[in-house]
């Protein structure tokens, strides 16, 4: 009877701070913005902190340091079209990190941005070249293009993203190699997201539909998770499925699709929400397995917390399919968690949980709109 | 000590304990909960400590001081009471 009285005022205290503590971090995803464009776009103008802030992405993984690149270039694309007056600083340093990475590809070679295990033997594919790097350099010579369209820029990014095409075309069903054997529908959605863009900013949007349309086909017939519904995301050169559905590469899977096949997009969003959605008392995140399969984490993801399954990869991309998708009741969850465990940092310039990588995610996410808009056709 | 003050000793504790790590510069370091590799070991366990310190003082220190404050209030009117009972038996 003595221990009966402060374990009820626990419990209805702990019921009390429940209620209330996702309200103490409840804000919108576009009130992210303005301080992480302003770290982000002092970063890339050079100096020792960028390269101190992607020797550390390097450390832990170099495609992290290609990817860092390709969503700042993403948020800075969709700051350039938001912002006319400020167009010409985010242009100027979408050209730094475009020429910056291609200088380095000519000087350490196209594995520079792989693993080690992208090092130890050849592609299938007789070109001996990565979807992932490739992909992700036409998108952002692509995005460039479409955003401030000019002669110089298309052609930047025509042999880029005719390379890509091609890796596309010579794949037995047409799921192009990111390392040695392995496609993965990441770097595959990248780039046909890619081929989209480049074909708008060219005014030629349906040069590239057959090709898109093979890709679709063979999705559904050979990469979909038959459990699921869910596109999986690593197969053999083949197209034999290695790993299943996974939730990071799912949420931009999705979003990179929203220009590619809307209707595939729609329908893995919806389905990637019923699987891989988590939330509690206001607070949200994603899974990045569903539960109907056993997968490790990888280097990519990062970890997951146990039990609620939360992992912070895959909630941080499921803030840009949030978005992309406008599904605000999962946005304002996930921005909510990411003010309680993302621990933001200097002002909201950067979040100290993730790394230069997730707060170009996460930039990219709170003013995701109007670049996507252009390449749906929505210039005119 | 009665329990309840040990209680808000602890508290206060943990609460100094974030303060003192979060002055002493160690929020950056919780980049290792995204899988990014600290420098070194001290990194490590100087963002998991800031981390746990963080989760303690949001999640746990507010719950049990509602609690401890829930419990006394429940204490002085179970004793106000008593009184007012043993007043009317006079």
């Amino acid at each position: 009877m003595r221990l009966l009285q402060p374990l009820g005022c626990l419990c209805l205290a702990a019921a009390l701070w429940v209620q209330v503590l996702h309200s103490c971090f409840a804000t919108r995803a576009d009130a992210l913005a303005g301080p992480l464009a302003r770290r982000q776009l002092a970063l890339w103008q050079g100096g020792r902190e960028l390269e101190a802030s992607l020797g550390e992405l390097r450390r832990s993984n170099p495609e992290w340091d290609l990817m860092a690149r390709m969503f700042a270039v993403l948020a800075f694309a969709e700051l350039a079209a938001r912002e006319p007056p400020q167009s010409a600083r985010y242009l100027s340093a979408i050209d730094a990190i475009v020429e910056r990475t291609i200088a380095e590809l000519e000087q350490r070679g196209a594995r520079h941005f792989l693993l080690p295990y992208g090092h130890t033997r050849p592609f299938v594919d007789r070109e001996q070249r990565s979807l992932f790097v490739d992909g992700e350099l036409a998108l952002m010579l692509a995005l460039r293009s479409l955003v401030a369209p000019s002669p110089a820029h298309l052609g930047a990014a025509r042999p880029w993203v005719e390379r890509v095409v091609a890796q596309l075309e010579r794949a037995p069903q047409q799921v192009a190699e990111s390392y040695p054997d392995e496609a993965w529908i990441f770097c595959n959605a990248v780039a046909l997201a890619a081929i989209r863009l480049y074909d708008e900013a060219a005014g030629e949007p349906e040069r590239h539909r057959a090709v898109i349309e093979r890709w679709v086909q063979s999705a559904r017939a050979h990469l979909t998770d038959r459990s699921t519904g869910l596109l999986v995301s690593r197969t053999s050169y083949a197209a034999e499925v290695q790993e299943g559905p996974e939730g990071s590469t799912l949420w931009l899977t999705a979003t990179m699709l929203l220009v590619v096949d809307e209707d595939l997009a729609r329908e893995q969003y919806t389905r990637a929400r019923a699987e891989l959605h988590g939330s509690f008392a206001g607070f949200g995140w994603a899974r990045e397995w569903p539960a109907s399969w056993a997968g490790a984490d990888d280097l990519d993801s990062g970890p997951t917390v146990p039990l609620v399954e939360a992992n912070a990869g895959s909630s941080g991309l499921a803030l840009v399919a949030a978005r992309a998708f406008g599904d605000e009741q999962f946005e304002r969850e996930l921005v909510a968690s990411l003010g309680f465990a993302g621990f933001p940092s200097d002002g909201g310039e950067r979040f100290a949980a993730g790394n230069q990588l997730a707060d170009s995610v996460i930039l990219w996410a709170s003013v995701f709109g109007p670049s996507w808009q252009l390449a749906r056709g929505g210039r005119s | 000590m009665s329990g309840r003050r040990w209680s808000w000793l602890v508290l206060l504790i943990v609460s100094c304990g974030f303060g003192a790590l979060h002055v002493l510069g160690a929020r950056p370091l919780v980049s290792v909960l995204s899988g990014t590799l600290p420098a070194t070991e001290l990194e490590l366990l100087g963002g998991l400590a800031y981390a746990a310190a963080w989760f303690a003082v949001v999640l746990v220190v507010p719950v049990v001081a509602l609690a401890l404050v829930l419990d006394s209030a429940c204490g002085k009117m179970r004793a106000a009471v008593q009184r007012w009972r043993a007043s009317r038996r006079r």
